[in-house]
């Protein structure tokens, strides 16, 4: 009998030790960083002189608020910070970047050996661009990004600029987020805020042109990647406000929707 | 009562015989072998007295020698493939019984247990564990050397599947159900109550089935197969894991007809060369068995092998070389101060199997088998919803993504190089990621966390019953002729278990695929019939279906032996039938999903026939024939089984055609097998399933009518030369090609779509993947009487060739491509010639007679060569080149990856046994 009672006891030794598989503490929470920042982001953008791409080559750091989300597709591989100043594009390069720069979260960037340069009048952040036709190229290496790019603290959502008249748009506005209040649809090249591609056609983009009082127009661009594009649009000469960050593509004063929320029909 | 009648009658005479006997002078006993007790038949006792008298056993191992005068005489005990026996027995006025006779194996001393080759995988391309070549200690000269020696490089006999060699436990076929694959996982690490094993080569026939083209291997795994007494071993290696403990009790057959064995097992520890490998293994075993006379025994034998194991995944040799190692391991990354692989095995198949055995008379005999496997099998992955590829060497993260932009190339390198975040999986960010998820997207729940990153484990669950009776009757002196019936039902569940939500509360089961291309709706569901279902750890979700096999076949062999022939012939007859059962309604396929498929049934069949001539005692010339119908497998059949029942276009049976002839020649001074075979199978389909690039979505290749042909020559020989050294060898020399250009159609899971149909696959004269086709080994062995043996030997492999991606030889892949690039898209890989040198050493004392305690140790890759490719494959995605607008120009291949074999490793075994 001590000879089963031996064996039975290998076998139960190896059972139990079933129930001995590695355990893995949870990674703590991330801590934010706090730096100083020492340069606005305005004054950052004014050192840009257009139709040349500028090298950053001191050690400046700007801070400011993600005002922007690539949640919804309408932003693609970069988001917005703004400070009390201006706002800027942050040309971070991956994707879904909403799942670790939160609207409202404080980003810093040390900008030492980025590149400034411009898409169409609106002046951007990113780095070195290998061909000439862009002034900028994404940041995109972890590595880089890891030099460069800060997270601060998460927070409240920035809060946009009213713009109720025509004459409270000007390019300080730039890059921030900013509500058209009580703007009228007065354009559209399509009734659904955009186009998600079919097999037969490919995605594309919707222009829904607002008007502020005064006669401003401002031109809400989606992505046919956005996740509501197929949504409807308001009906033609509906009123809205409209939230979203604002640029300018050469003298067109455009908007780009976070999401649907930013949408209130009047 | 007729046959009763006879049996009394037969046991009558039987006893008469024995009372005769028993006033005659002389010896009786029974010659076995050690390892295992396995009665051996055929062995010449002799004895001098003025003449020789000589006695042969029978197929019970057992002899007796009468007529013999009184006095003290040598016996001399010879059999074939074992060392000769001489021993002194006095005679007196009866005949002596002297029990058991055991013969030593002259095969090559087992150095290494089958442990380190015994592992296998469903899931090849993803993991680089080699998986076994032949496993059992076999009598024949090249399958002795090439079954262990050619192991490290994946060797593949005659270039055939593994699965086509088919594993028999106790008798019953046991091979899966679903795949064909070798079921060595489920007993690996019980090496002790598998070591009894018998097995043929090529396309002879076995005692228990017509088999197939690449040999059959059976495993006495029964209580009273296993040698009687502790054993007890403790292993120290570095090729797969650092430690195993074993301990085994047997109790032989006792006089009141029990028998029992016990045995279990535990694995432990990682891998010397590449990190995240590791085992956390155990196993045990347990078998009784009763004789309860000379007629009737029954068997009843548990075991399982309940294993946790961290798998290596291939990687490209830009990220080789970057980082200056070819074993890099994607699939991990620290957490916790500790290395966390993503992708891990976790086994647990029980099997439990009946055997009854029945011997009525000498002539007949019947058996029957009842088995049950069960249990579960998963591997675990990522997977993400609406976040970046978590995989560090995903080709976005190499320099070579950046081609035209240096400074990025280069900070990328330097990410490889100096940050282990970058290197490797960065649980830390994934865990944040989740912490932070507050989503309001479709089916979320306010305030809880939603996981953008877990952990599935795929699952691949067995319910699998087989049940066979066999007969075997001894026509005449000269042919016996064995048949039966087996009968299989298998039901195996498929599913994804969250296994980790790493941080997070929940996960939403719908489909991100289809969500990002239509948004919401029915379509974006994984399950319709439980729309927007919350997942937690333990749930059931992505997909869940079951696969149903059922299949039924008779066979007989019948096989004749006389004088200077041999010649057997054999058929089988069987029906298969299978079908999908889908558990979930996936939103895009609501009609095509849920419940039943259409049943496809097939018939198969499989002829032999072998003939042997004997030249003379110790040459022979043998050839074999034989031509099999086999359906093809469930895994092979369905477009996209994940998600609908749809089957694939063009599905037959697969016909396979295979003839070798032998020579054969056994003499004092030279052991030597030759073999010449050639194989032509047709018609076999095979199923493709990855994420797609171009279509943003997981893909499935079907692709049908590949044919392959296989030829080539296979020998081994040993020679002894001088005071217990020999020297022996073994060469495969093969040609394994395509011999067709085979159809492929494409479908994505998240559309009705057929993005390619019936499009050609140029692989004619195309090479088959997974094996050297020219192997060659070398060695001195050297063996001491006093139980010392070391050996060194030398390898070389030659004309291994990559796995090739269908597409990449498509004339849709070739559009707008220049001669030159159409050349660099088509060409086939063939990895370089690899020398390995390997070396073994071992000894055993008895001590108080009883107690036998001995080590062996085997190195392997003596010379640490790190440069040898051992396996792999083209991915399977086409690079998409566009012109300065956006335009797709043409294709182009993705860098192809690879598994390396080890460098020097070892594997030391001490052991204890009384």
């Amino acid at each position: 009998m001590k000879k089963i009672y031996i064996s039975l006891a290998l076998i139960a030794a190896a059972l139990l030790g079933q129930a001995c598989s590695e355990k893995f503490e949870n990674p703590a929470p991330f801590e934010p960083v706090t730096l100083t920042p020492n340069i606005t982001i305005k004054d950052l953008k004014a050192r840009y002189v257009s139709g040349t791409p500028y090298e950053i080559n001191d050690s400046l750091v700007i801070g400011g608020k993600v005002n922007s989300t690539d949640e919804f597709g309408n932003f693609y591989r970069s988001f917005y910070i703004q400070d009390a100043t201006g706002g800027i594009e942050v040309k971070i390069g991956k994707t879904t970047l909403y799942n670790e720069y939160k609207e409202g979260q404080t980003v810093y960037v040390k900008a030492r050996h980025l590149f400034l340069g411009a898409y169409g009048g609106m002046v951007q952040l990113g780095e070195k661009s290998a061909e000439a036709r862009y002034e900028t190229s994404y940041i995109e290496t972890d590595l880089r990004i890891k030099e460069t790019i800060f997270r601060g603290a998460t927070g409240a959502k920035v809060v946009p600029a009213q713009l109720t008249t025509s004459s409270d748009i000007h390019n300080g506005l730039l890059g921030t987020l900013v509500t058209l209040k009580n703007a009228k649809l007065v354009k559209q090249n399509m009734t659904t805020w955009a186009r998600k591609a079919t097999p037969e056609l490919e995605a594309g983009y919707g222009e829904q042109t607002f008007e502020l009082e005064g006669g401003t127009r401002v031109v809400v661009r989606t992505s046919g990647y956005a996740k509501f594009a197929n949504q409807p649009a308001p009906a033609l000469y509906s009123y809205a406000d409209v939230t979203g960050v604002l640029t300018k593509f050469n003298s067109t004063w455009q908007l780009a929707l976070n999401s649907l929320e930013g949408v209130v029909l009047k | 009562m007729k046959i009763k009648a006879a049996f009394i009658l037969f046991a009558f005479l039987a006893l008469t015989s024995l009372t005769l006997e028993a006033q005659e002078r002389g010896v009786k006993g029974k010659v076995v072998n050690r390892e295992g007790r396995v009665p051996i038949p055929g062995a010449k006792i002799t004895v001098k007295l003025d003449s020789e008298i000589v006695a042969e056993t029978t197929k019970e191992g057992e002899f007796s020698l009468v007529g013999i005068p009184a006095g003290t005489y040598n016996i001399t005990i010879t059999a074939p493939d074992f060392q000769p026996l001489q021993m002194s027995v006095k005679i007196d006025d009866f005949v002596k019984d002297i029990n058991f006779i055991t013969l030593v194996s002259d095969a090559p001393a087992q150095t290494v247990d089958a442990a380190t080759f015994a592992e296998f995988d469903t899931d090849l391309a993803g993991d680089a564990q080699s998986m076994p070549v032949i496993l059992s200690s076999s009598k024949d000269v090249y399958e002795n050397i090439a079954g262990y020696k050619f192991g490290a490089m994946r060797f593949k006999n005659r270039g055939y599947e593994t699965g086509t060699q088919g594993i028999y436990l106790n008798g019953v076929y046991f091979n899966d159900a679903l795949n064909g694959y070798s079921p060595w996982s489920l007993w690996t690490g019980l090496n002790e109550a598998t070591r009894n094993q018998e097995s043929t080569t090529g396309i002879a026939i076995s005692d228990f089935g017509v088999g197939g083209v690449n040999g059959t291997t059976n495993i006495n795994a029964r209580a009273s197969q296993m040698r009687k007494g502790y054993r007890f071993s403790v292993v120290n290696a570095t090729d797969s894991y650092r430690y195993r403990i074993m301990g085994t009790y047997a109790s032989g057959e006792q006089d009141n007809g029990w028998s029992y064995a016990l045995s279990a097992s535990a694995r432990l520890g990682g891998n010397a060369w590449v990190n995240g490998l590791y085992y956390n293994a155990f196993a045990y075993f347990g078998s009784v068995e009763k004789k309860f006379n000379d007629q009737h025994r029954l068997a009843l034998t548990i075991f399982a092998s309940p294993t946790e194991r961290g798998a290596q995944g291939s990687s490209t040799q830009e990220v080789y070389d970057m980082i200056g190692s070819n074993y890099y391991n994607p699939n991990w990354g620290w957490q916790d101060g500790k290395i966390r692989n993503s992708r891990v095995r976790n086994n647990n198949e029980p099997v439990a199997m009946l055997n009854y055995f029945f011997k009525p008379n000498e002539k007949l005999d019947f058996t029957a088998a009842l088995s049950y496997r069960f249990g579960s099998n998963g591997y675990s992955a990522l997977d993400w919803y609406d976040a970046p590829d978590p995989r560090p060497d995903y080709y976005r993260n190499l320099p070579s993504y950046y081609e035209s932009d240096p400074y990025k190339a280069a900070y990328i390198r330097e990410g490889w190089l100096s940050d282990w975040n970058i290197r490797q999986i960065n649980w830390d960010r994934i865990y944040n990621i989740n912490y932070n998820n507050y989503s309001t997207g479709t089916g979320s729940i306010a305030g809880e966390k939603r996981s953008q990153y877990v952990l599935e484990e795929r699952h691949i669950d067995q319910q699998d019953i087989n049940a066979k009776i066999q007969a075997g009757y001894q026509l005449s002196d000269f042919s016996k002729l064995n048949a039966g019936a087996e009968y299989r039902w298998n039901t195996t569940s498929h599913y994804k278990k969250m296994k980790d939500l790493l941080g997070g509360e929940y996960w939403v089961d719908i489909d991100k695929f289809a969500e990002r291309d239509f948004a919401s709706g029915d379509v974006i569901q994984n399950d319709l019939n439980n729309p927007n279902r919350v997942i937690r750890e333990g749930d059931k979700y992505g997909y869940y279906y079951k696969g149903h096999v059922r299949n039924a076949k008779l066979w007989f062999t019948y096989k004749y032996n006389k004088k200077n022939i041999e010649a057997y012939v054999a058929g089988e007859g069987g029906q298969t039938t299978f079908w999908r059962e889908g558990m979930y309604r996936k939103g895009m396929f609501p009609n095509n999903s849920y419940g039943n498929s259409e049943k496809l049934n097939f018939l198969t069949f499989t002829a032999k026939a072998g003939f042997t001539y004997k030249i003379d005692g110790n040459n022979m010339v043998y050839a074999n024939a034989a031509y099999l119908q086999t359906a093809p497998f469930f895994q092979e059949s369905f477009m996209s089984p994940r998600t609908r029942n749809s089957v694939v276009p063009n599905l037959t049976t697969e016909k396979t055609f295979s003839a070798d002839i032998n020579y054969s020649v056994k003499l004092p001074f030279l052991k030597m097998r030759v073999t010449g075979f050639y194989t032509k199978i047709q018609d076999q389909t095979r199923l493709i399933s990855f994420y797609d690039d171009i279509n943003r979505s997981f893909t499935n290749f079907a692709m049908s009518g590949i044919d392959q042909i296989n030829t080539g020559v296979e020998m081994g020989f040993s020679v002894p030369i001088w005071g217990g050294i020999s020297a022996e060898g073994a060469v495969s020399y093969g040609l394994y090609k395509y011999s067709s250009n085979p159809f492929v159609t494409q479908t994505v899971d998240n559309s009705e779509a057929i993005i390619l149909e019936n499009e050609r696959v140029y692989w004619k004269d195309y090479k088959i993947s997974g094996t050297p086709q020219t192997a060659i080994n070398i060695g001195l062995d050297y063996r001491s009487p006093d139980y010392l043996f070391a050996g060194i030997d030398m390898s070389f492999f030659d004309a291994s060739y990559i796995d090739m991606n269908p597409i990449y030889r498509t004339d849709f892949a070739h559009i707008g491509l220049t001669p030159d690039e159409s050349k660099i898209l088509s060409k086939q890989e063939m990895f370089g010639s690899a020398i390995v040198l390997s070396a073994n050493i071992g000894k055993s004392w008895y001590i108080f007679k009883n107690y036998n305690i001995g080590f062996s140790l085997e190195v392997k890759n003596l010379l640490n060569t790190q440069t040898v490719k051992t396996g792999g494959y083209e991915q399977m995605r086409l690079k998409v080149n566009e012109d300065a607008n956006g335009t797709v120009m043409n294709y182009s291949r993705f860098d192809s990856k690879y598994f390396y074999m080890y460098g020097t490793t070892y594997y030391l075994n001490l052991y204890f046994r009384f």
